[in-house]
């Protein structure tokens, strides 16, 4: 009998052999690879070969060649090879949340796979429309900084975002014009060679060039993930787990696929009984659902229209989705910002900010960051890091569904945001450039002494929140906030083999399946949806929220907990003090890992003894 | 406290073992430095001494097996340094026992420590073997080895451990098991 473990920061096994004393080790390498899979069939989907098939538009020909098959699942994979060769006997796989990518699970899951030492992966989701990501420019892009070439990385910054003369929307006090290589001359949009053979700039997607996204509902989802949970569970054997789970919105979709009823006939086959446990990260599990549905059309509301209630109904609202010129499938901004141009944006500055950390930031040069809604956040000179720092940042991000704690910048003015209750950086005095202060760095700004409302100029990377409230009172913020995140690994997972923001969130087909929460009986016709299976679900949950994100207390759970049949003593929820909401994904030596570690050791010992 | 009193509590405490040999029991147990060792794949093998307490759901297990958790591991190696378990973690050893003796840690979180260094890691798939007592209400021995690959000096570690009751735990069992004899033998006599 024997078990062998490949302990790669094992110094300490030459310790204890010799009794030499041995200085830190680095720990062991956790592996990735991102794995396209064949997924669900969904006819209509260009590639399906069915006869509902629709075709590909040029845009999307340009990204994925002629005859692209978008009927794939992808997944980004965290391993560590056990030497016996011996498969993992716990995979969890996990879906991000509202335009989130599989690298926000990096930092967890390597902490998760390290602590195992590859007796446990994580599998990080994709969602379908991450294969519509033009990644040409970043790619493009990180070669050339890799090489050390300035002009060619300015060139992938003109592949996404060309120079502009006098701004697109000079407000408030831009100079208006983008001149990205600083050349005096307006250079011609950068384009790169495509899958048609043919050289194009950036293929940013509107909803009629996707309109086959009408037809990724839920279900189509579900089925993609389905393939994941049977491939894990054929890897890990019947007395190993499989664990489901997400991050924020995540949690809303994971905790509908336990609920969801693959069986397409009168019978019932149950997501939750092809797992073994259900973990929301800072998200409190799908939620009751809405009597009326919102579609948006170029991104403005339209009127609500009421929830279908049949199947005739449901199939009207998707045909209105599908036709050219209907309502929007995708997300088409984020206050006021072109969310694809986000997304590019996000992987460039991740990508400057990687290789040029604390010289001036490239990425601040483009049209992008010069006008509009950025322009207020990034619209002072600085270094390279700062524009992932300043949009993420729980101290300056303005949205609260995007932040963690990375840290601050104290090197110039701040002013509070009142609309949002976070700061605006103001200029570096002197002509300076605006840098980060990092998550680990023992000069953080704290309130007391320094003032919430930044009326001294600098206001608080830490400050106290207040008492924690009852489990039973509504949630809010509270306790003493943390910084427990690192810039610097952000920044990292902002690019490479897939990224961090999502740059197509689906919208319109989305919203009609989301109106139904977790339960879709309202509908009657399970072959459209069939979320019917939530008063079942009797598998261990795990809950973790941070007291400074959106989910701070037990009440943020108590909806969903109580709408299932886990029985109360399979309930376990952990907050996180001071963790804001990217937090208990991003965290360096996480509080949440050895929470997880112990329940997923619990789980496993009760699935070897045929107790789960 | 009359005599018939303190004989009946006597009684009691002697039979509790047996008549709850179904529930959890916490055991300890001895290295037997004789039998464990930790031998690098160059370099001197050393000796290992030191106890390993277990918490084990029933005996003698039934089914498909019982838990079988380490909760204390307190090792030292003859050249100083130091095993335990993991104290980051609040169940760092929990396993199963068949009722054949097959013995599984699917994960067992240490802590190695020498001077002031302290290393954490996780060994995957540690196995093992349970010697039971008569009628497998209790443990009389556990081997099981661990082979780390360090990538180190060291080379492969091969730790080696044959652990038995301690005396004190023997002595008990010792009184059970006469305690039960006896028992048994009044009931052959009423008969």
């Amino acid at each position: 009998m024997s078990a062998r473990a490949s302990v790669a920061l094992l110094a300490a096994a030459g310790l204890l052999a010799t009794g030499v004393t041995v200085a830190q080790c680095p720990p062991p390498p956790v592996q990735r690879e991102y794995r396209v899979l064949p997924g669900h069939l969904e006819p209509h989907t260009p590639g399906s070969g069915a006869p509902e098939e629709l075709p590909a538009s040029l845009p999307v020909q340009r990204l994925l060649g002629p005859s692209p098959d978008l009927n794939r699942v992808t997944v980004l994979r965290h391993f560590l090879p056990k030497p016996s060769g011996a498969p993992p006997r716990v995979i969890l796989i996990v879906v991000p949340g509202f335009l989130g990518g599989a690298t926000n699970f990096t930092p967890l899951a390597e902490q998760l796979v390290r602590r195992f030492n590859g007796n446990l992966e994580v599998w990080a989701v994709d969602r379908r429309t991450n294969q519509l990501e033009d990644r040409r420019g970043a790619l493009y892009g990180r070669a050339r900084f890799e090489e050390g070439d300035i002009a060619g990385a300015l060139d992938a910054l003109q592949f996404y975002f060309p120079d502009v003369h006098a701004g697109p929307n000079p407000f408030p006090n831009n100079p208006g014009d983008a001149d990205v290589d600083e050349d005096g001359v307006l250079d011609p949009p950068f384009a790169l060679p495509d899958a048609l053979g043919g050289t194009s700039a950036f293929q940013q997607l509107g909803s009629d060039d996707v309109r086959f996204v009408a037809h990724w509902g839920l279900d189509t989802w579900f089925r993609d993930w389905r393939i994941l949970v049977d491939e894990a569970r054929a890897i890990v054997g019947p007395s190993g787990l499989v664990v489901f789970g997400g991050h924020s919105a995540g949690t809303g979709f994971s905790g509908q696929f336990a609920a969801y009823d693959f069986d397409p006939g009168p019978g019932v086959d149950a997501g939750h009984e092809h797992i073994d446990g259900l973990l929301l990260l800072e998200g409190g599990g799908p939620g009751p659902g809405n009597a009326t549905v919102t579609f948006q059309v170029n991104g403005v509301a339209q009127n609500p229209v009421p929830r279908p209630t049949s199947a005739a109904e449901y199939d009207a609202l998707v045909a209105q989705l599908a036709a050219p010129g209907g309502p929007d499938v995708v997300l088409s901004s984020f206050f006021t910002i072109p969310l694809a141009q986000l997304g590019a944006g996000a992987e460039l500055a991740g990508l400057d900010g990687h290789y040029r950390y604390g010289q001036p930031s490239f990425a601040s040069r483009v049209s992008l960051l010069q006008s509009g809604a950025l322009s207020l956040l990034l619209g002072v000179p600085m270094t390279a890091e700062m524009p992932v720092a300043l949009f993420i940042d729980d101290d300056f991000s303005p949205v609260s569904q995007l932040s963690g704690s990375f840290g601050f910048s104290d090197d110039g003015p701040n002013a509070l945001f009142p609309l949002f209750g976070t700061y605006l950086a103001g200029p570096a005095p002197a002509g300076g450039l605006r840098s980060w202060k990092a998550f680990d760095d023992p000069t953080l700004p704290t309130c007391p002494p320094n003032a919430p409302d930044a009326s001294d100029g600098v206001g608080c990377a830490i400050l106290d929140r207040g008492p924690r409230p009852a489990p039973t009172d509504p949630p809010a913020r509270w306790g003493t906030t943390a910084e427990p995140s690192d810039l610097r690994a952000l920044l990292r997972n902002q690019f490479g083999e897939t990224n961090f923001l999502e740059w197509y969130y689906q919208a319109g087909r989305l919203a009609l399946d989301q109106s139904y929460g977790r339960d879709s009986s309202a509908l009657g016709d399970e072959s459209r949806l069939a979320i019917t299976q939530n008063a079942t679900m009797d598998k261990p949950v795990l809950a973790i929220g941070g007291s400074n994100g959106l989910a701070p207390t037990e009440a943020s759970f108590a909806s969903y907990l109580s709408s299932i049949a886990t029985p109360p003593e399979d309930r376990e929820i952990f907050i996180a003090e001071g963790y804001a909401h990217l937090d208990p994904l991003t965290a360096e030596d996480n509080v949440a890992v050895p929470v997880i570690v112990d329940w997923v050791n619990r789980l496993l010992q009760r699935k070897l003894l045929g107790a789960l | 406290m009359s005599l018939l009193v303190r004989s009946l509590l006597l009684a009691a405490a002697l039979l509790a073992p047996a008549a709850d040999a179904r529930a959890v029991s916490i055991v300890t147990l001895a290295l037997d430095p004789a039998a464990s060792t930790l031998v690098p794949e160059s370099g001197p093998a050393q000796t290992l001494a030191g106890t390993l307490t277990l918490r084990v759901g029933a005996l003698p297990p039934g089914g498909t097996g019982t838990s079988f958790d380490v909760i204390g591991l307190a090792l030292t190696a003859s050249g100083g340094g130091t095993i335990g378990l993991d104290p980051a973690l609040a169940n760092p050893g929990l396993g199963v026992l068949r009722p054949t003796g097959e013995v599984l840690i699917p994960t067992l979180f240490l802590r190695l420590e020498q001077g002031g260094d302290v290393l954490d890691l996780a060994i995957p798939d540690v196995t093992g073997t349970v010697t039971f007592g008569p009628g497998g209400a209790s443990l009389a021995r556990l081997d099981a080895q661990l082979e780390l690959a360090t990538g180190g000096q060291a080379g492969l570690l091969t730790v080696t451990i044959a652990a038995l009751p301690e005396p004190a735990s023997a002595a008990l069992l010792a009184v059970g098991l006469a305690a039960l004899a006896a028992r048994g033998a009044r009931k052959e006599v009423r008969r």
